[in-house]
């Protein structure tokens, strides 16, 4: 019997237990949000919620990753054929080689009431990126620390130096130096207590450090040193916001010969980006959820990919190749009868209305005729689309000529998520359930992805355990487990955060809201999962000039950094609007639809009383969809 | 990396239904991970979820969720990580604030001002005046000799101490004080007598018609017949027996890694009384205290007392379990009603329905315990 190891647990590079197993694991697909250009002398900023696969980007572009694929290209075969269209490997070999650095604990160097002097940071910055680009230089060549020695750095084409430096010179010696301003630096740091300021106790280079990495003037074993080195600068959002906006604008300004990388999770910034469109010029934006969205598929598909991966890799041992085809679909026994009673229910009511207008009628005989309805479920999700219908038809008023039942366009696929959401609260028929719906809760966020499918595939593999011939979670199973999973996010609001009390109430507040702008002929199907804020009032918020706006930037700011809510553009037209979205397991955990329906516009007076648990104002008439 | 082959043995012996069973396996993968897996009495190929799949088959219907919730809910397992743990700090957080204490009494200096009391010649005389004696195999006292940095020379595993070793001891503590004292001064002035783990304190000290039994009873009987009436004075060490070698305000720490609440008051109140007549200072000190009454709820163990009673096999088990309460003794040694776990044996005082194999072998424990005579 075979030894099971849950991998949906295993989350993060670092905790891989090798590299051969991050390959395996890793999913190639998500290299289509990177742009060739990225690997240009450009500044990328790579963004996303915790979980949302940054780390694992940029490790990937790391010296063992990229010689382990470069040496076979089984490892995993799409993510080699996606590296070597982005430029990344070649026929020579790796042709990137990243310098990894994360930014933690650096916000003691420069304090934002200094007014950001920035000289420590970055010579302290640039000391280490020295020693890890010395170090990747060695595993390029598959030598260890000790052949220091057979790294020889020369003077930079462009003739920059670093101030200080023994260039040109060894590996060793450059290692040593740069060991000694880090030390220095450290050690300044330390004695201060971060409160004062370090410019007696070393020389500041700056980041020409980087300068000096260019290709052409460095040999390793006495071939030149063929791969351009990466900047990869990891947690960026660990920054004070002074640190944070003058290193993007000093890596944009200083052009280094090299690529930038820099990946954070979402905060203000990206909403600020949403307003004045900077994005594109002084550097690219890469959001790694934003991106699957209009490419929901291609999700679903990624998703499929890393569940089969994972779920081959954990060896249980009991034929379980991947989860999504051991996903109940809906029509199990066990549903049958609710549903055929639900059915009943629905068509009952229907039908009693239908004698008001002849249109009706059509349309009932329409529902009625049995071509494309495969079983039961779908008939019950028409006759409750078409209570939906007749709703907003009486609502319109009578005389209005109403489109025909089944034919416009885009429309119908949100009625019918309207429609099942709607069976789910009043029949308690499960709406929640299905490999498609799994992918689309996680809201393109890989860790709530794996959290989900890790619980997924332990009732399976328990189900199977314990005999049932029957080897598919049944949907109601399905849906307990989504919602139980829900709801340790959502119960975790408060311990995760200083200002959890704030942020719940919001969001409950918030979710309220969404529930009440729900009826019965759903104005805004599938339903509402976000609202909007001016940039005028985004401002005010930013401004913190009254306690409610202190508060609501405070949550605004968990929220996003969080994963809580997700920024939905919106910044064209005459009045621009951020959009936030609820988080997909939060909507699970509220009843509210799966994937982005609709949002209203709020006033920061409405998202004040959000925060003290009252109604934000009603949900207006003014309909929007997504 | 859990066993699939054990998970599927244990989802036949119960009869849960998937949802409850995943969310069981979860944790029970992560208790045997951590902890349980470690225990040193299975016996080879043999892991938690085995042993306690086979366990659990005793047990049938409403018995089997009852004692399943029991061990779930209210086993406390002691890992050689933590007991490693607490010899790490038994020394630095229990035998020194004492040795710190005594000293700064001696040298006239505030016991708060630890710097100056280490650094006082006080100090570090009654240091080299210390003996550390171990209790058992349990006390591991080279891990509690390296970890407390002290001289070979003042740590022994036994409590029992040879004859010719004695006179040894005494000379090497008059080499180390120097020239300063004289040969009458050489004396210990502080024994701690280490052990790991004591639920009821019995086995260290029992009174029974005005006489005492027990290891720390075994100490003392070493003095020259002190503990029946004579005196732990000095007096030359060739004169035979431990009289010799300690100072007359001799002070006895029994120092336990762990222990209950009751353990270390009985201790406290019954070894005082030994060693008041012969002017001996006795001090507890325990570096993990578990408070009996919160290790399992009163209603808890009221609850499965009948499955406890009916499953107890007739026959008393060996090892001295007969020398504490016996009224139920389905509740372990003494009647303690304990569910302690240590990684490398299960005591005695925990319910025997955990460690006892009964029925000839028939009825399996869930951690078979080895007792000091090497039975089960």
């Amino acid at each position: 019997m075979a030894a099971f190891e849950n991998l949906f647990v295993a989350r993060s590079y670092e905790s891989m237990a090798s590299e051969d197993r991050f390959l395996k694991l890793f999913s190639g697909k998500i290299l289509g949000a990177i742009d060739p250009a990225a690997f240009h002398n450009k500044v990328t900023i790579l963004r996303s919620g915790p979980g949302g696969g940054k780390t694992s980007l940029l490790r990937l572009l790391g010296p063992e990753p990229l010689l382990r694929l470069y040496g076979n290209k089984d490892a995993n075969r799409e993510v080699h054929d996606s590296l070597w269209d982005l430029g990344a490997l070649a026929e020579a070999g790796p042709r990137v080689l990243s310098v990894y650095q994360r930014l933690d604990s650096y916000d003691i160097l420069s304090k934002e009431e200094r007014g950001g002097d920035m000289r420590g940071l970055y010579t302290l910055l640039g000391a280490r990126l020295t020693m890890k680009w010395i170090a990747g230089l060695l595993s390029m060549r598959g030598l260890g620390h000790k052949h220091m020695d057979k790294v020889e750095i020369g003077i930079p084409q462009s003739g920059r130096t670093l101030p200080g430096s023994p260039i040109p010179c060894s590996g060793t010696e450059l290692y040593e130096w740069a060991a000694r301003t880090e030390d220095a630096i450290c050690s300044a740091a330390g004695r201060l207590g971060g409160g004062g300021t370090v410019d007696d106790a070393v020389r500041f280079t700056g980041l020409d450090h980087i300068h000096m990495m260019a290709p052409g003037h460095v040999t390793v074993d006495g071939e030149p040193a063929a791969a351009r080195p990466l900047i990869a600068l990891d947690d960026l959002h660990r920054l004070n916001d002074t640190q944070r906006r003058l290193l993007i604008e000093h890596m944009c300004e200083a052009r280094y010969p090299a690529p930038v990388w820099l990946a954070e999770r979402p905060d203000a910034f990206s909403l600020v980006d949403s307003f004045n469109g900077i994005n594109g010029r002084e550097y690219t934006t890469v959001d790694l959820e934003e991106y699957w969205v209009g490419r929901e598929g291609e999700f679903e598909s990624f998703a499929r990919s890393i569940s089969a991966k994972r779920t081959r890799e954990a060896g249980t041992g009991l034929g379980i190749m991947s989860l999504p085809p051991h996903l109940d679909d809906g029509m199990s026994p066990q549903l049958g009868g609710d549903v055929r009673a639900a059915l009943e229910g629905v068509r009952a009511r229907v039908r009693a209305r239908s004698g008001r207008l002849p249109l009706y009628g059509k349309w009932v005989a329409e529902v009625e005729s049995p071509g494309g309805r495969s079983n039961l479920l779908d008939s019950l999700a028409m006759w409750k689309m078409l209570e939906i219908k007749i709703a907003r038809h009486e609502k319109n008023g009578i005389g209005q000529q109403p489109a025909a039942f089944l034919d416009e366009a885009g429309e119908s696929g949100r009625i019918r998520e309207a429609a099942e959401l709607m069976l789910c609260n009043e029949f308690g028929l499960p709406y929640y359930y299905g490999f498609k719906k799994v992918a689309a809760l996680a809201t393109f966020n890989i860790e709530a992805l794996l959290d989900l499918a890790s619980e997924l595939l332990e009732r399976l593999v328990a189900q199977i355990l314990s005999d049932t011939t029957d080897r598919k979670i049944d949907a109601r199973d399905q849906q307990e487990i989504i919602k139980g999973v829900a709801e340790r996010r959502w119960n975790d609001i408060e311990r995760m955060n200083a200002n959890g009390d704030d942020v719940r109430r919001f969001l409950e507040s918030f979710c309220r809201f969404a529930s009440d702008a729900n009826a019965p002929d759903a104005p805004y199907a599938p339903g509402v999962t976000g609202f909007g804020i001016t940039a005028a009032a985004w401002e005010e918020i930013r401004g913190r000039r009254t306690e409610a706006a202190r508060r609501l930037n405070g949550v605004l700011h968990t929220c996003l950094a969080q994963n809580y809510l997700k920024p939905a553009g919106g910044g064209q037209g005459g009045d621009p609007r951020a959009i936030l979205h609820l988080n997909g397991l939060f909507c699970a955990h509220n009843g509210l639809p799966v994937g982005r329906g609709g949002w209203r516009p709020r006033s920061t007076s409405d998202l004040a009383e959000w925060l003290d648990g009252g109604n934000g104002g009603a949900p207006g008439r003014e309909g929007r969809h997504p | 990396m859990r066993d699939m082959l054990a998970e599927r043995v244990l989802a036949h012996v119960v009869d849960w239904g998937a949802a409850k069973l995943s969310r069981e396996l979860l944790d029970l993968a992560l208790l045997a991970e951590f902890k349980y897996d470690e225990y040193g009495q299975f016996s080879p190929g043999m892991r938690f979820i085995e042993s306690l799949s086979l366990w659990l088959a005793r047990f049938k219907g409403d018995d089997q969720e009852a004692m399943y919730r029991l061990v779930r809910d209210w086993l406390v397992f002691v890992s050689s990580a933590e007991m490693q743990h607490y010899i790490k700090t038994a020394y630095a957080d229990h035998a020194k604030p004492i040795l710190v204490r005594e000293a700064a009494r001696r040298a006239g200096i505030r016991e708060d001002h630890i710097a100056r009391v280490v650094g006082s010649k006080e100090f570090g005389d009654l240091g080299k005046k210390c003996l550390y004696l171990g209790l058992s195999d349990g006390s591991k006292m080279d891990d509690f000799r390296r970890f407390s940095r002290l001289h070979h020379g003042q740590v022994y595993s036994l409590h029992e101490i040879a004859g010719q070793r004695k006179s040894r001891m005494l000379k090497n503590l008059a080499r180390s004080l120097g020239p300063g004292p004289g040969p009458d001064k050489s004396r210990f002035e502080i024994v701690f007598l280490v052990d790991d783990f004591s639920a009821s304190g019995l086995s260290y000290i029992d009174e029974k018609d005005g006489s005492f039994k027990g290891k720390i009873r075994e100490f003392v009987e070493q003095f020259d017949g002190a503990a029946e009436g004579g005196r732990a004075g000095p007096g030359p060490p060739e004169g035979g027996g431990l009289g010799g070698m300690f100072a007359p305000n001799l002070l006895v720490v029994v120092l336990l890694y762990a222990a209950t609440d009751t353990a270390a008051a009985h201790i406290r109140k019954h070894a005082s009384k030994m060693f008041e007549k012969h002017g001996i200072r006795l001090e507890v000190a325990v570096v993990h205290e578990m408070r009996a009454a919160a290790l399992i709820s009163a209603e808890a163990l009221e609850a499965v007392e009948p499955i406890l009673a009916a499953s107890f096999d007739s026959a008393m088990p060996g090892g001295g379990y007969g020398k504490g309460r016996q009224q139920r003794p389905h509740l372990g040694f003494d009647e303690c009603g304990l569910l302690v776990v240590l990684s490398h044996n299960c005591p005695n005082n925990t319910l025997p329905i955990v460690w006892r194999e009964s029925g000839n072998r028939q009825a399996k424990a869930l951690f078979p315990r080895r007792d000091r005579h090497g039975g089960g």
